[in-house]
């Protein structure tokens, strides 16, 4: 492994590292920042980096870190939906098995991306790239908030589907 | 239906996680999930299935939004055929000596009168710019090319844009990911669905006003210069001399805007509707990431269509504010650029782009540095600082150039030519 390769699986990693955060604090906005730390983290730490080893099991490990010292910090903003330690060590655990294919479900997705609606993806674009909640889409639409939560549940149903698809499809 | 609502008791899984990811999830909800999760193999393959997808809509969505948005619903001016013409031709049917005479006098000044505008031609363009027919296929359009009726001319990608001259002499300039249609009419009429159009008209014949069309607004010139940048759901119009009337078609409310000043209309007619000065841009600017780290190389559209896009690797800055008018920072004569950055490969090719706005929405022309990265010295640690004079950069467009200073940085970009190279910027500043 030559001295950047690091750097290269790194970025690589970038989106799966991403999900794998936010499946262990699902917040949009704190999983960025986790996951930026997690980033610093491991450069710091690359000279402890075993070359020849799972860099991705590596870099994990230090997200789940990094996310357990985060919690503390984020926990004085009140939340309802509050993982325990022996839960976020189960779905850790389970998000590194079901990451291990994160690419080629990246992939599939955007084939399906292009297949939906004009309106869903309008929609899409608003919610994920714009950042607007649904209660100010639904403002600017003129439709009602319960009506566009059923249409993103529609979409990400559709999506996960055709993903599913799209996977076994290649599969054979 | 909503977990917590009290028409849905017993929520399903999948329910209170589409709660959870929209962060409208309650207690009671909260309480019931966490359980599941806990005691159910099931629900956690939910759970964690229902994540994968979040964060691949977060991750990979904004950069694979190139969809192209429907044809807005564009109120036309009404078209009226001049009922003097139709009453002259009754009249003209009863002169039975005079009538093929009559009636070919009145076909030659029917078509006279109501002759449409003649069709403007591609006078100048850079980057990516095609005609798309009425079916909605590309093809392409050369300098000097006059531009058809029944189709638009699109510009794609940042710093792409085309120039296109009326017989009277008025221009326009459309960029950024833009969509023009001209219809052929008595009166100049252009319809933009998206992008940025920067007119500069000519006095129009008296009676015939000009307009422009968006899917928000409608703007009615008799002969000015003057900015619009449109979205589907948003116009912004910057008057640079002369006067235009600014319409919003959601509540049919109007605004005249004269020189120095901007307005914007949007579908939301509870909207203030009024004429403000142009807004200020710092003269410097530094971006730097958070705790020390830095921006890695993300694949970003930097042309091309959604069927065949032109994928950069690199890191964009884009100015998130007022789109073009705003910009991230005003440049002058003595700006200077530094970048610090790394990449995996010494000998990788880096480029450096920037797209430039006049501060009142106007196109202003792009500037590029390319260069191997090991021509630069690098630290211990790797990284090397490219730093320079805006003005020495190279400029791409238009002919003639622009002029640095009062120009406003709407778009900066610092890529690698390989994509299989990895880049990293730590700090990018624009200072004198």
């Amino acid at each position: 492994m030559t001295p950047d390769e690091p750097i290269r699986l790194l970025s690589q990693l970038q989106p799966a590292l991403y999900a794998y955060i936010l499946s262990l604090h699902p917040n949009r906005v704190d999983a960025e920042d986790i996951l930026q730390e997690t980033n610093v983290t491991v450069w710091k730490k690359l000279g402890e980096y075993e070359p020849g080893t799972n860099f991705r099991a590596w870099a994990f490990k230090i997200a789940y870190y990094q996310t357990l010292a985060e919690r503390k910090r984020l926990s004085r903003r009140p939340s309802f939906f509050e993982l325990d330690e022996q839960l976020l060590h189960l779905l850790s655990e389970e998000a590194e098995t079901r990451l291990a294919h994160y690419d080629e479900k990246a992939n599939a997705l955007k084939h399906c991306l292009v297949q939906l609606r004009v309106e869903d993806t309008r929609l899409l674009k608003r919610h994920y790239a714009d950042g607007s909640p649904v209660k100010s889409i639904a403002e600017e639409v003129g439709r009602s908030a319960v009506a566009l939560r059923g249409s993103l549940l529609r979409i990400r149903r559709a999506l996960k589907s055709c993903i599913e698809k799209h996977l076994s499809a290649s599969a054979t | 239906m909503m977990p917590d609502e009290p028409t849905s008791p017993d929520p399903t899984t999948e329910e209170l996680l589409h709660a959870l990811v929209l962060g409208e999830l309650g207690e009671d909800g909260s309480a019931v999930l966490l359980e599941r999760l806990r005691s159910d193999p099931d629900a956690r393959g939910a759970y964690g299935s229902v994540m994968e997808v979040e964060a691949m809509l977060h991750h990979e969505f904004p950069r694979l939004a190139e969809f192209r948005e429907p044809a807005p619903l564009v109120r036309r001016p009404s078209g009226k055929v001049s009922p003097v013409i139709i009453r002259e031709r009754k009249t003209s049917r009863m002169m039975v000596g005079w009538g093929v005479a009559a009636a070919l006098l009145f076909s030659v000044a029917a078509w006279w009168l109501l002759r449409p505008e003649p069709a403007p031609v591609l006078v100048e363009a850079y980057g990516e710019w095609s005609w798309l027919d009425a079916a909605g296929r590309k093809h392409p359009l050369g300098i000097g090319q006059e531009l058809g009726r029944n189709g638009a001319l699109t510009t794609e990608g940042t710093g792409s844009f085309a120039k296109l001259r009326f017989p009277d002499a008025s221009t326009v300039v459309l960029s950024g990911e833009g969509e023009l249609k001209v219809p052929g009419e008595k009166s100049k009429r252009l319809v933009l669905r998206s992008g940025n159009l920067e007119v500069e008209m000519s006095p129009q014949p008296p009676g015939l006003p000009a307009f422009v069309e968006t899917a928000t607004a409608r703007v009615e010139v008799v002969g000015t210069r003057f900015s619009v940048d449109a979205t589907p759901l948003r116009t912004t119009v910057a008057v640079t001399s002369g006067k235009v009337m600014f319409k919003r078609l959601a509540d049919g409310g109007a605004v005249e805007i004269p020189k120095d000043r901007m307005a914007t209309a949007t579908l939301d007619a509870r909207e203030a509707l009024e004429a403000r000065p142009f807004s200020a841009a710092p003269f410097s600017w530094r971006a730097v990431p958070p705790q020390g780290g830095y921006f890695s190389t993300q694949p970003f559209r930097a042309g091309g269509g959604s069927t065949q896009p032109v994928i950069h690797h690199g890191v964009v800055f884009r100015h998130d504010g007022d789109r073009v008018f705003d910009g991230i920072v005003e440049l002058r004569k003595e700006s200077r650029l530094r970048v610090k950055f790394r990449v995996a490969d010494p000998a990788a090719y880096v480029r450096i782009f920037l797209s430039c706005r006049d501060g009142k929405g106007g196109f202003a022309g792009n500037r590029q540095v390319e260069f191997r990265a090991s021509v630069l010295p690098e630290d211990a640690t790797g990284w090397r600082v490219y730093e320079g004079d805006i003005r020495g950069l190279g400029a791409l467009a238009p002919v003639g150039g622009f002029s640095i200073s009062g120009s406003r940085l709407s778009n900066l970009s610092i890529s690698v030519l390989d994509a299989a190279d990895t880049l990293q910027v730590s700090e990018v500043e624009i200072r004198d």
